[in-house]
């Protein structure tokens, strides 16, 4: 099989797919899982309505990881037209970064009541930063395109 | 301060149209138009030696500096 361009975007977006299919899956079980989570953690021992926030935490977090494997796959579709350095991909990777950064700030919130939540906020920012540095780098190759193309 | 192209004149002193001055020089009418309307970010020297060539000019006929207060890098 000889390796290419589209087939590798092709297996991002099967990855991406899955990525969805596993978030989905949480959030149909995610009742299930703060169940598990209260009764089996330390960490939440003697706080009030712990189920509660945990759940809300877990589902909006889940909302905002949403969007991200939507515009995600906006990216990787954009790609597969060659459509690379336009301002469409750069707007997509900046709503990325935004969406790591609801993310982490929601994650530094629940830390207040679930101190392991601390350690996604930092893998959030973390993944935040380095999107934010891949959209800076599509904007420096936007405006060398752009330079290009009008080099007569 | 800026580089302005000033292509018109020397067209119409040896009366060649764009489109027949873009086929001369090797490019296509779309990037002619950009040098003609000062949309143009470089010139290569292939294509200023063309145009020289073809308008049987000096690149100094055909290119003029003018201090407009506006930089040219962003």
């Amino acid at each position: 099989m000889i390796w290419n361009r589209k087939k590798s975007i092709l297996v991002t977006q099967i990855l991406v797919g899955l990525l969805a299919a596993a978030l989905l899956t949480m959030d149909i079980f995610g009742w299930k899982l703060c169940g598990y989570i209260v009764k089996k953690s330390l960490f939440l021992e003697g706080t009030d309505n712990a189920f509660l926030l945990l759940m809300m935490t877990l589902y909006s977090c889940s909302a905002f990881t949403a969007l991200i494997l939507v515009r995600m796959m906006q990216l990787l579709v954009n790609l597969r037209r060659d459509r690379v350095f336009v301002r469409k991909n750069v707007k997509l990777l900046k709503r990325i970064s935004r969406s790591f950064l609801v993310i982490t700030v929601i994650c530094v919130c629940s830390a207040g009541y679930f101190i392991p939540s601390v350690a996604v906020a930092a893998a959030a920012a973390f993944l935040g930063a380095v999107v934010q540095v891949v959209k800076n780098v599509f904007e420096s190759a936007i405006a060398m395109k752009d330079e290009l193309d009008l080099t007569v | 301060m800026s580089i302005r192209v000033n292509l018109d004149m020397m067209m119409v002193k040896r009366k060649v149209s764009a489109g027949d001055l873009a086929e001369r020089v090797g490019i296509t009418p779309a990037n002619l138009s950009i040098l003609k309307n000062n949309k143009a970010k470089a010139v290569r020297f292939t294509t200023l030696a063309a145009l020289c060539r073809a308008l049987q000019c000096q690149p100094g006929d055909i290119l003029e500096y003018t201090d407009d207060g506006k930089d040219g890098e962003e």
